[in-house]
């Protein structure tokens, strides 16, 4: 009777649940599921962009040109067993390496697209005084380009989940690679044998 | 086994009551409804018209998966990949979040029956909603996202083989040589190589034969890759030699039929010394009668005939035998713990111990449930079909792809009275088939179009009635790309994206 009673009293709780929502820090960390997320996105970025500052590449290039490197991010590669939206990963470099204020940044070959569209419409439309001549972009010198790879390694219950975020810092004006940094994520992730 | 008869003994008033409300609740019937859909699918019920019926049925939250499962594989045939991906993602999802064992839904099983289940889905269900998804993403013209499809189905398979060791379910030659494409499409041929491999060793494990198409990636992606004398080894393994051009190539899919549904077999005793009915109700397949009918291309090097990678009527029957044991024992337990009940109830009255033997028998009922959209066979072809014009023609319906590169594409019924004429009688002279196809053919290829791959993205609509004919697609490739194309005897639509 006793087991019976609980099991009736855990349908009864069960069906009792509601939404709840709470507010969190986004800076907090909270794995649910154990796939690639946006602490993983933010704390790689921060990462690799500080592995990037602080190499020789930076200073030579200082040294022989006399003003801070002009960099662009190219394309991050999703080659996981995940759909990582790379665009979060992306923005979150660029910001990192933007406020770091080391390096000069230019905008991506679609932003540069709609910004050429509207100096056009300026030419057509905005007063002297306002209007913006092309032809005086920046080039970028070097470009960062890598991808995201994963190993997994799973049984029925338990997966080791490998990240592992390869970038690389490619000169413009010769193709030489100056930089190649690589960050790796283990995590184990322990799914419940057993439900209610 | 004692658990459950302490259980029911102690208050079989209560366990009584729980089988009514089990049964009053009406859990098998959406899964009557859905494989009443896909009944009527192999009787030329229109897609779109499935798709509507479906969406339309009432589904107990313990089927979702495989109500979601079934509407994107309707919805992919139909060409509608955006509610096909939402679905499928879905439908994985609920199946991952189901893979824990359930205490009450197994507590359920042991008593009333065993549609009290979430579904899972079967091991194909599990590994075929990434090849489905793979299908879709790459007609969505999302190639990464078909990688990340096909990495998660090789992680579905390993795990499958890992946990069912003298087993092979789960493992799909048909997902395996969709890896290898996917990733001779991406240019990462030593994966694809890998991948072909695999499925050729699916098959040789099942004394199946491998098709050309596979035969002739592994002969030419070894070669490719500098394994020379592998590569001769197939070429004598398999009669053929190594194809003229590596790119330009058409990757087609084709999907015949619709799987057979799943039925119950019910036995009912009358067990003369208690005076109680035992009932027990297993699910069976019925047996095979599926026919397969090829899909035929025709291109400029000849006439290509596409060959079954994966029979999912075998795959199904397999699935539901390696399971039987645990079905059988369960369902012996459930009659054990009824008889108990009605036994109990029947010393103390009469009456009631035969209601209550009435509602074990009524509840007594085998979970049908399996992906039951599904087509009975999946075959592929490819073509290297460099110059011009390629023609398909299959079993339903019949359409051609015509207008110049600007043009909506549409299709558009025969023209041609004599030729329809000629199909008609084609229909009941299975003798002379390949004769007309070809008189047909001919006759259409002279006032066909050319289209560019490039801008055949979108899919052909459907404007005939299903009816079993042949049907006539028209391509034309001058950009020199690869090219996915997906045919379906449930619809007259052709699905193409270019890479």
């Amino acid at each position: 009777m006793k087991v019976l009673a609980i099991i009736l009293s855990m349908m009864l709780l069960s069906a009792c649940g509601t939404t709840k929502v709470q507010r969190i820090d986004s800076s907090e960390t909270i794995d649910l599921s154990g796939a690639w997320n946006d602490s993983d996105s933010r704390m790689t970025a921060e990462t690799m962009v500080a592995d990037v500052l602080s190499r020789p590449w930076i200073n030579r290039h200082v040294s022989q040109k006399g003003n801070p490197p002009t960099v662009i991010v190219g394309s991050i590669k999703n080659l996981t067993h995940e759909h990582i939206n790379t665009n979060t990963f992306i923005s979150d470099i660029e910001r990192e390496l933007i406020n770091s204020g080391m390096v000069e940044f230019v905008a991506s070959a679609k932003q540069r697209g709609d910004i050429r569209d509207e100096r056009k419409d300026q030419d057509l439309n905005s007063t002297e005084a306002t209007r913006n001549a092309a032809g005086q972009e920046i080039g970028a010198d070097y470009m960062l380009t890598g991808q995201i790879n994963t190993i997994i390694d799973a049984n029925a219950s338990t997966q080791v989940r490998y990240y592992q975020v390869d970038l690389t810092l490619i000169s413009m004006a010769d193709n030489r690679k100056v930089w190649v940094g690589q960050e790796k994520i283990k995590k184990l992730v322990e799914n419940a044998k057993l439900r209610y | 086994m004692g658990n459950l008869a302490m259980f029911t003994a102690v208050k079989p008033t209560l366990f009584m009551l729980a089988i009514l409300c089990t049964i009053l609740s009406g859990c098998a019937k959406s899964n009557r409804n859905m494989a009443e859909v896909a009944n009527q699918l192999r009787n030329n019920l229109p897609v779109e018209s499935a798709i509507t019926r479906l969406e339309a049925i009432k589904v107990e939250s313990q089927s979702t998966a495989q109500h979601q499962l079934n509407l994107g594989y309707l919805q992919l045939v139909s060409g509608d990949y955006s509610k096909a991906l939402i679905n499928f993602e879905q439908a994985k999802t609920t199946m991952a979040s189901l893979q824990a064992i359930s205490i009450s839904e197994n507590l359920r099983s042991a008593t009333i029956n065993e549609t009290g289940r979430s579904y899972s889905g079967w091991p194909t269900d599990q590994v075929l909603v990434h090849g489905m998804m793979a299908i879709t993403y790459l007609l969505n013209n999302d190639l990464n996202g078909a990688r990340v499809e096909i990495l998660q189905a090789d992680t579905q398979m390993n795990k499958l083989a890992e946990a069912e060791i003298k087993s092979s379910q789960g493992q799909l030659a048909f997902v395996r040589y969709l890896a290898g494409v996917i990733y001779e499409l991406n240019e990462e041929y030593d994966s694809a190589l890998i991948s072909y491999r695999m499925a050729l060793g699916i098959l040789t494990a099942r004394n199946e034969t491998i098709p050309a198409p596979l035969q002739q990636s592994l002969i030419d992606l070894t070669s490719r890759v500098g394994l020379i004398a592998e590569s001769k080894d197939y070429q004598k393994q398999f009669s053929r030699g190594l194809s003229k051009h590596y790119t330009n190539k058409q990757f087609i899919f084709a999907f015949d039929g619709v799987v057979t549904q799943m039925q119950q077999a019910k036995s009912t005793l009358w067990w003369d010394i208690d005076d109680v009915y035992l009932s027990v109700a297993l699910p069976m397949f019925p047996r095979n009668n599926y026919i397969e009918y090829p899909f035929y291309i025709h291109s400029s090097e000849g006439e290509i005939v596409s060959q079954t990678i994966e029979s999912i009527e075998k795959r199904a029957r397999e699935d539901l035998q390696a399971k039987m044991p645990a079905i059988s024992a369960m369902a012996l337990a459930r009659a054990g713990a009824k008889f108990q009940t009605v036994k109990e109830l029947n010393k103390k009255d009469n009456v009631l111990g035969a209601f209550a033997n009435v509602l074990t028998i009524i509840s007594e009922v085998a979970d049908l449930r399996h992906w039951s959209m599904l087509p009975s066979s999946i075959q592929i072809a490819t073509s290297y079909d460099k110059a011009a014009t390629l023609q398909f023609s299959s079993r339903y319906g019949q359409q051609t792809l015509g207008g110049s590169n600007n043009d909506e594409y549409q299709s558009k019924p025969h023209e041609d009275a004599t030729l329809e004429s000629n199909i008609a009688a084609n229909t009941t002279s299975g003798d002379n088939d390949e004769a007309l196809i070809g008189r047909k053919l001919i006759t259409k290829s002279k006032a066909a179009k050319k289209i560019d791959l490039k801008h055949v993205n979108s899919t052909v609509s459907d404007s005939t009635a299903k009816i079993p004919r042949e049907s006539i697609t028209y391509l034309s490739d001058t950009t020199k790309k690869n090219a996915v194309i997906l045919l379906s005897s449930l619809t007259n639509k052709i699905h193409i994206a270019s890479f």
